[in-house]
């Protein structure tokens, strides 16, 4: 809600309150404190123990093998689709959808975004629309896009991007909205033109906000895929998944979660690696 | 010669159910050429207004302001403002930073990192141009916004209070390093401030400031040469004069309200 009146603010106002509440979460998601050793050592165990129990309890069918895959299953089961080449295919399928999906969500995101704050009347205009796409569920969309777009390839990016767009755009436009009020007078009193204070001033105060915006896609990119194929496809990972489901192949399903996290993970280092290279040597948010 | 007039300057806020209120009343002020004017005030006593105003960044809801004897409206590259918090883009390195007027402007690139060097060396940020606005202290980063400022060559400098976020010692120095650079550059600077001490050490005139509604009470004549010292019996006596202006009742009518 709150997020939603900074939106209807328009173009003209700007929040110190999202700012705080933007500085205090980047605190607390990175860097974190270093542990003592031992506390280290004792989640190390717990997740051996885990494994260790889900190899035993397997090979000693203590528990079904439709519910749990033992760590070697697992690793067997990987070998095997290596082997096989039954994996590739899938995974190639599945990063080419989130890769075109997601860059066509940043660059129309951070784009539409610009567009918005530098013309705060587009936003205006657009806004009720915006909300009312926004609002709809997307996975309830999924069907129709199948039917506009085919099980293929395409339903799938566009499915991505509508998880993924507004949220990018959105984080443009309040970030800007957060610039401080100091540095827009000070384009002003150096006449800057619009296009030069937008630029200069405006999208470098949303680059924090714009890279929160791209860090929570990136993991709603992988989810939105997967869901996309489970919907309908004929290749992908989360095909992969209806299919193991469907013949019972317990690891494999294992394997494709691992899979999917280890993909989602990657992808959010990514794009952290990509705003410390970028924000290299300023604090966005030190007190100047 | 006269630099800036201002001329009838009111500024009005209008809120929903209630009587207007004035920031500022029917402000007149002449500041010549070359004049290191401070105005003196304590908060909410709509200085910061003023500046504004004077600067184009606020409209005014009554008067005019000159500049060279035309008529102001907007914004102007003949004038320049210090923020109080220096207000320096934190992505940007210290020599960028003071080159954002001349970026904006469309100097070239080669003539804008001569004059940037020049002024960096001129406020003693040698050595620093590299650094980023926070691994700098609150004194250098003060420089920086003065450097940024200095280096567009604005006829007239409004200063918001610059030095109030920095500690007293590094106030003492910015103080002489601006008297200095007035000195050199010899332009006409517009001080807010609201310490008593700093503007008589540094006005050639200061101009007291009473609040709601914003309006001149007093202009004090400061006519020493420069370098002062601090502890100047005269200067001192200013000071004393101003503080008990600022302690009299404004007026008989205020009088009985006060008590």
């Amino acid at each position: 809600m709150n997020k939603a009146a900074e939106r209807h603010a328009g173009a003209g106002e700007y929040t110190k309150g999202g700012r705080a509440v933007a500085k205090r979460i980047k605190n607390t998601g990175r860097r974190k404190r270093k542990n003592p050793p031992w506390i280290t050592a004792v989640q190390i165990a717990f997740v051996a123990l885990l494994l260790l129990w889900m190899q035993f309890a397997v090979q000693n069918e203590w528990i079904s093998r439709v519910f749990v895959a033992s760590p070697s299953q697992i690793v067997e089961e990987l070998l095997y689709m290596l082997n096989e080449n039954s994996l590739w295919p899938h995974l190639n399928v599945s990063l080419r959808e989130v890769a075109l999906g997601y860059a066509i969500s940043a660059v129309g995101g951070i784009g539409l975004g610009v567009v918005f704050v530098a013309f705060p009347l587009t936003e205006k205009l657009l806004d009720p629309l915006m909300a009312a796409v926004m609002a709809v569920p997307k996975t309830a969309i999924m069907p129709l896009l199948i039917v506009w777009f085919g099980v293929g390839f395409k339903s799938k990016v566009v499915l991505v991007v509508l998880f993924c767009f507004f949220n990018v755009l959105y984080n443009t436009v309040t970030g800007a909205k957060q610039t401080r009020t100091e540095h827009l007078k000070l384009a002003r009193v150096f006449e800057a033109s619009r296009t030069q204070t937008v630029f200069k001033v405006l999208l470098p105060s949303a680059l924090p906000s714009i890279f929160n915006g791209l860090r929570v896609t990136a993991a709603t990119a992988i989810t939105g895929v997967v869901f996309a194929e489970m919907a309908a496809a004929r290749n992908g990972l989360g095909y992969l998944l209806n299919e193991s489901q469907a013949v019972l192949n317990t690891p494999r399903l294992y394997l494709v979660i691992i899979l999917v996290t280890i993909l989602s993970v990657l992808f959010v280092g990514l794009v952290n690696l990509a705003e410390r290279i970028i924000c290299r040597r300023w604090k966005p948010d030190a007190a100047v | 010669m006269p630099t800036i007039e201002i001329r009838n300057i009111t500024k009005e806020y209008e809120s929903e159910g209630e009587e207007r209120t004035y920031a500022l009343q029917d402000i007149n002020l002449t500041v010549q050429d070359g004049e290191f004017l401070c105005i003196l005030g304590p908060s909410g006593c709509g200085k910061s207004t003023l500046l504004e105003i004077t600067a184009g960044l606020l409209p005014q809801t009554g008067g005019e302001i000159l500049l060279d004897d035309a008529l102001q409206s907007g914004t102007s590259r003949d004038i320049g403002v210090v923020f109080q918090d220096s207000a320096l883009l934190p992505w940007r390195s210290i020599r960028r930073n003071i080159e954002f007027g001349m970026e904006v402007a469309g100097v070239g690139r080669e003539e804008r990192r001569a004059r940037a060097r020049e002024t960096i060396e001129f406020v003693g940020l040698k050595g620093f141009e590299d650094k980023f606005p926070h691994q700098l202290s609150g004194g250098m980063r003060q420089r920086a916004g003065l450097a940024r400022t200095l280096v567009a060559n604005p006829r007239v400098i409004l200063m918001d209070e610059p030095f109030s976020a920095v500690d007293h010692l590094t106030r003492l120095t910015l103080q002489d390093e601006i008297v200095r650079i007035w000195q050199r550059e010899r332009k006409t600077i517009l001080f807010i401030t609201h310490d008593v001490a700093e503007a008589v050490y540094l006005a050639s005139r200061i101009v007291l400031l009473s609040p709601r509604p914003g309006k001149i009470r007093k202009i004090f004549d400061v006519p020493f040469e420069r370098p002062r010292s601090r502890s100047d019996a005269e200067l001192l006596s200013i000071v004393e004069r101003i503080y008990v202006e600022i302690n009299k009742p404004a007026s008989d009518e205020e009088t009985e309200y006060s008590i």
